[in-house]
């Protein structure tokens, strides 16, 4: 076979035929050519590579003497020579998926590339994922042919010192590495078609992931609001007249704290909004349309409501940074805890 | 987001703005629609007397909402 990559492919005990769990402490063993599904990975190389070395670890050798297996895996590597490493795949078996990134890894050190395969939520792409060339598969062998045809395809290239597309083309997990590079058409024009597409009930993809945030369980509601402290919050950019504390207009540094004790109503002599994404002044006019300070007070007297918290808290919302926001907020209701509050109204313009 | 915090700490928000759709998306548990976004708990469209009304109906609305007991992120009107 000249002109064939050399491979070298790494296993677990239990697919190296040595055993189960009760094999799982055996140290690295050395075999000659392909074992287990290394023999339909050398189906997938075909002539394009050759499995000359297959290595075997225990699942719990790899985690427990971590520096020992990977010595062991570089002293085999330095030995084999390989043009590229191939491990597992490891499906969903967590304890696997570590040791293939670890492996990876090792032969990376070496300058030797490598690529796995395994469930994109298994243990080893939560740590290694963005170091490691990784093929997604599901989470049991059902998927072996699949799931060594891709890491094989990928291994050619990549023993071949061919450059790697990107994720989504070549079919490995995303690394979250951007790369600058031209597109077939403009911003503009991609948008139109992707809208056109969209309306014409056609397949589209967005070319900005959304990554929506995990649901927080409902607080338990207010009990008993005629003795509740119910806070006042608002990203309306509420400020003192005339911006005495120099509050940005939006992407705001901080958030600010007033005392309205003393205070009936908001007035728009004393208050006003400096806000960069909203028209500001029907709210200068009456500062109380972001903070509803005024009918607080008619509520408290009546008795539906039983008091307004002291402290109003208040920031320019627009073009602030999800992160950022969410200091602000954990912050808020570290003040708001503190001061025994019961519930509050977020005004956001 | 501050509404996911607050709740996350345990103080029942309700989030009072035009634009529903942004903390229905993020998960805001209780939220109230307004108006409009230049005017978030009023309408100075009105006659000055029932715009009173108006704003104080809407205040009683919020301060309700506080008192629900909500399962998953709810809009109220």
């Amino acid at each position: 076979m000249s002109g064939a990559l050399r491979v070298v492919h790494f296993v677990n005990q239990f697919f190296g035929g040595v055993g189960g769990e009760e094999a799982a402490n055996i140290p690295l063993e050395v075999r000659e050519g392909p074992v287990g599904p290394g023999r339909l990975l050398q189906q997938a190389l075909g002539e394009g590579g050759s499995v000359v070395t297959t290595l075997v670890g225990g699942d719990n050798y790899f985690s427990e003497r971590k520096e020992e297996a990977l010595a062991s895996v570089t002293a085999a590597l330095r030995s084999a020579k390989p043009d590229v490493v191939v491990a597992g795949p490891a499906f969903d078996a967590g304890r696997y998926g570590l040791a293939c990134g670890e492996v990876c890894k090792a032969a990376q050190a070496l300058g030797i590339p490598a690529v796995t395969g395994m469930h994109p939520e298994n243990p080893g792409i939560l740590s290694h994922g963005q170091q490691i060339i990784a093929v997604g598969t599901g989470s049991t062998p059902v998927e072996m042919p699949a799931a060594l045809q891709a890491m094989a395809r990928l291994a050619l290239k990549l023993g071949g010192s061919q450059e790697l597309g990107p994720a989504a083309e070549e079919g490995y997990l995303p690394r979250g590495i951007r790369r600058l590079g031209a597109r077939e058409a403009p911003a503009a024009t991609r948008a139109v078609d992707m809208a056109l597409a969209k309306i014409s009930g056609k397949p589209w993809m967005s070319e900005v992931p959304v990554h929506l945030p995990d649901r927080v369980a409902p607080a338990a509601p207010v009990a008993n609001l005629k003795d509740a402290t119910i806070a006042l919050v608002t990203t309306g950019g509420l400020v003192r007249r005339g911006n005495p504390d120099r509050q940005s207009s939006g992407n705001p540094t901080r958030y600010y704290r007033h005392s309205v004790v003393e205070l009936e109503s908001l007035s728009g002599k004393d208050w006003e909004a400096y806000h960069g994404g909203y028209f500001n002044a029907i709210v200068n006019s009456n500062p109380n349309y972001i903070l509803p300070l005024s009918f607080m007070r008619v509520l408290e007297r009546e008795g539906v409501v039983g008091r307004t918290h002291q402290w109003i808290h208040a920031m320019p919302g627009v073009g602030t940074p999800v992160a950022k926001s969410r200091r602000f907020g954990e912050d808020i209701a570290r003040d708001l805890k503190e001061d025994g509050v019961d519930g509050a109204l977020l005004v956001a313009t | 987001m501050i509404a996911r915090e607050l709740e996350k700490a345990g103080v029942p928000v309700v989030q009072l703005t035009a634009l529903t759709p942004i903390p229905n998306t993020l998960g805001v548990n209780r939220v109230l629609a307004s108006a409009a976004i230049t005017y978030p708990t009023g309408d100075p469209s009105l006659p000055p007397a029932e715009e009173k009304q108006v704003r104080k109906q809407y205040l009683r609305k919020a301060l309700k909402a506080l008192q629900q007991q909500v399962e998953k992120p709810e809009v109220f009107y």
